[in-house]
């Protein structure tokens, strides 16, 4: 193995994540380089020093204080409150000003702050009353709530995270094509030089190999880099899917995969700037 | 006792250095539910809050501790994350990665990048 290639798996075999065939190639280029070596304990040095520095126990006013966060009330507009209110002004409701002022929940108080300063009561008429008789005037006079909306009301759903736009035109592409559809060729750009190394260690994650690799600048702000990447068919999707975070795929061609073809040879084709 | 919590709570600490804005993220990071989410939610805060990473109040030796910040400074900030959920925090590399809501490969390329450059920082 290539002391290229060891060298940016070092991390891994510290972690023991690596499949027992590269970890046993690895060993041997360590057993064969005495840089490597170094290397390897070097880092093995760091993170150990590292873990000294540790965990530290939380103080007791932690819990505390997050006790005490979860049941304050949340710091945002009351809106489904108030929308609520709309909701109990469509159904008749009136609010009477300067009344004594009911028990009210806690969750409730919000909306009283927003819609009245002074204390509240409500009362309820009947809506659906064809021909009401005159009321009396009533004393103090009650503020009834104008236009009554009868609008369904539709909170708008908690925004979701989108995916990558750059996972979504991939996925796009997967579904055009067919199950059986495999990648074979992918071009992307991305604003990092170590993104190489990332798809080596992207594909080893996924039981894959690299199979060769070159990088060439094209001018003092650009640079293109190619690799050939060899990949366990049934993990394609994954690895495909990884790259994604690696950068920008630009394209990505889907070509069906021969019968029996049990690994599958993917050329990335990187331009840096 | 709560693992959470002093994870947590190391991890601003160690990102901030101070241990009153340290509870102030760490309570914070705790509303989000979750129990990995709280740690993205804790990077996020801090890299918001700005470097750097200190670890003075460690339990290393002061020379050491010194060293170790120093070589620290050298870890960019999306590698630094990785690096103390990882090696402070003792996450395992799939926690790491649901945590920060990124690819399993993203994090172990982090890591090597931040564990390369920190023990090139160390070795100097």
């Amino acid at each position: 193995m290539h002391a290229f290639f060891v060298r940016q798996r070092l991390s891994a075999l510290l972690d023991g994540e690596l499949p027992a065939h590269e970890r046993d190639a690895m060993l041997a280029a360590l057993a064969d380089d005495a840089e490597l070596r170094r290397d390897y304990e070097a880092m093995r040095m760091a993170v150990a020093l590292l873990g000294r520095v540790g965990p530290v126990p939380a103080p007791a006013a932690l819990a505390e204080a997050v006790l005490v966060a979860q049941t304050e009330r949340p710091a945002r507009p009351p809106w489904p409150l108030l929308l609520g209110g709309l909701t109990l002004l469509g159904a008749g409701v009136v609010f009477w000003p300067d009344a004594p002022r009911p028990s009210a929940p806690d969750a409730l108080e919000a909306l009283h702050e927003e819609i009245a300063a002074a204390p509240i009561e409500v009362a309820v008429i009947e809506p659906e009353d064809p021909e009401p008789e005159d009321p009396e005037p009533v004393d103090p006079e009650p503020v009834v709530a104008e236009p009554v909306v009868h609008e369904p009301v539709v909170v708008p759903p908690a925004p979701t995270p989108r995916p990558k736009p750059e996972r979504e035109a991939y996925q796009a592409a997967w579904e055009r094509g067919s199950q059986l559809a495999r990648v074979r060729s992918v071009r992307m750009h991305a604003s990092r030089g170590d993104v190489l190394y990332e798809l080596t260690a992207l594909a080893a994650e996924h039981g894959g190999l690299v199979a060769s690799g070159q990088a060439r600048m094209l001018d003092s702000e650009q640079a293109y880099g190619q690799l050939t990447l060899t990949v366990p068919a049934d993990r394609l999707e994954g690895f495909m899917a990884g790259l994604g975070d690696l950068g920008s795929l630009t394209s990505a061609l889907p070509r069906p995969a021969e019968d029996g073809e049990e690994t599958i040879e993917v050329v990335v084709e990187v331009q840096l700037h | 006792m709560n693992a959470e919590h002093d994870g947590v709570y190391t991890f601003c600490l160690r990102w901030t250095g101070d241990a009153e804005r340290a509870l102030d993220l760490a309570v914070r990071s705790l509303r989000v539910s979750g129990p990995l989410a709280v740690y993205g939610e804790a990077a996020r805060l801090c890299s918001e809050a700005g470097r750097p990473v200190v670890v003075a109040s460690s339990p290393l030796p002061q020379e050491e501790s010194a060293r170790l910040q120093a070589a620290l400074g050298a870890v960019g900030d999306d590698e630094l994350v990785v690096l103390l959920l990882r090696d402070v925090i003792a996450l395992d590399p799939d926690q790491v990665a649901r945590a920060l809501d990124l690819a399993r490969g993203s994090v172990t390329a982090r890591l090597q990048r931040a564990r390369s450059a920190l023990a090139a920082r160390l070795g100097a």
